[in-house]
């Protein structure tokens, strides 16, 4: 995922109406351009990292305690999120 | 022992004939091509006066109608003629049987190139057509035409889990400032689910303008909305560039 991907990805969260970006500029379906505060973007940016590797973590850690309860011969049930680590959705 | 002066008893070589010179018989001159002999004491008489001078060897048409460093000689329906050195980077062109050949332009030839690659990152998913790359070429002939190389190379990133399929649309249009014309366009499918996909697309044209005021060749794209976009520009691997070649006719 590179560094544009993730701003427009932020920017679509900040503002909806920017569906065209040209370098550090958004522009809305008219062809306007929409004011974007750049500390803002950057802290968005940030926050999705974050959401990203916590959900990576989560799935890698869902994977292991599915695989540690069917090892275990326990009978202990399966998460959902367990089960779509393992198996997928 | 008496002295008698034969006077010149064999020829004498001046040169090149000069007005201001005093010749006697038996000088040897060279005029225009041919040489003479002087036969009567004479200062400013052209060789050409027979009261004074006789041809010694004529140098014939070739030798009195190249005058000038770069002339080319040919033949009309008359006799030899001379063709002047032309325009530099002119080249001869033979107008067939019956007609005299000419200095003129090399045809079909390469006049100039544009080149233009964007290097500002570029997403759109919006039904508005905006511009990836752009370049500007000002034509030196009306009635040259031009050759129009576009291309992008990008990702489509589909955000919906699952949808219908979406179009995005590419196009090359001529900007003169107060006119824009499409010269050229081409629709592209993009796939239902959500994923990436990376993808070359190019387009090529000829124009004729028909002006020689500056004008802008931009190649632009669109989507068709609902998550669909399209990214660009922004590494060497995603990038957009265009070529115009102005051609002579």
């Amino acid at each position: 995922m590179d560094a544009f991907f993730k701003r427009v990805q932020a920017i679509k969260v900040l503002y909806p109406s920017v569906v065209r970006n040209e370098g550090d500029k958004g522009f809305d379906d008219n062809g306007d351009e929409v004011s974007m505060n750049e500390t803002d973007i950057t802290n968005k940016i940030t926050e999705q990292d974050t959401e990203r590797a916590n959900a990576a973590t989560k799935k890698t850690n869902d994977k292991a305690s599915g695989i540690a309860k069917l090892k275990a011969d326990t009978w202990s049930p399966l998460t959902a999120d367990e089960v779509t680590a393992l198996f997928g959705e | 022992m008496a002295i008698i002066d034969l006077g010149k008893v064999s020829i004498t070589w001046r040169g090149t004939y000069a007005g201001g010179t005093a010749y006697t018989p038996k000088d040897a001159v060279y005029y225009n091509g041919t040489s003479y002999i002087c036969t009567a004491n004479t200062t400013g008489n052209l060789p050409t006066d027979t009261s004074y001078w006789n041809k010694m060897a004529e140098g014939g048409d070739v030798a009195t109608t190249l005058t000038t460093q770069g002339d080319v000689l040919y033949r009309d329906g008359s006799g030899l003629q001379r063709l002047g050195a032309g325009t530099s980077g002119h080249f001869l062109k033979t107008q067939g049987t019956g007609a005299n050949p000419v200095w003129a332009e090399a045809g079909g030839g390469l006049v100039q190139t544009q080149f233009a690659s964007s290097n500002s990152s570029y997403q759109n998913g919006s039904q508005t057509f905006s511009s990836m790359v752009e370049a500007t070429i000002t034509p030196t002939s009306a009635s040259n035409k031009i050759i129009v190389l576009a291309n992008t190379t990008g990702y489509y990133f589909n955000a919906n889990s699952n949808g219908t399929d979406r179009n995005h649309y590419f196009r090359i249009v001529r900007d003169t400032g107060s006119d824009v014309a499409t010269i050229s366009a081409e629709q592209r499918s993009d796939m239902q689910t959500s994923s990436f996909r990376v993808d070359n697309t190019s387009m090529f044209d000829r124009d004729d303008p028909n002006t020689t005021s500056a004008i802008t060749y931009k190649f632009q794209m669109k989507g068709q909305g609902g998550g669909w976009d399209y990214y660009t520009n922004h590494n060497s691997t995603h990038a957009s560039q265009i070529i115009l070649m102005e051609v002579s006719v």
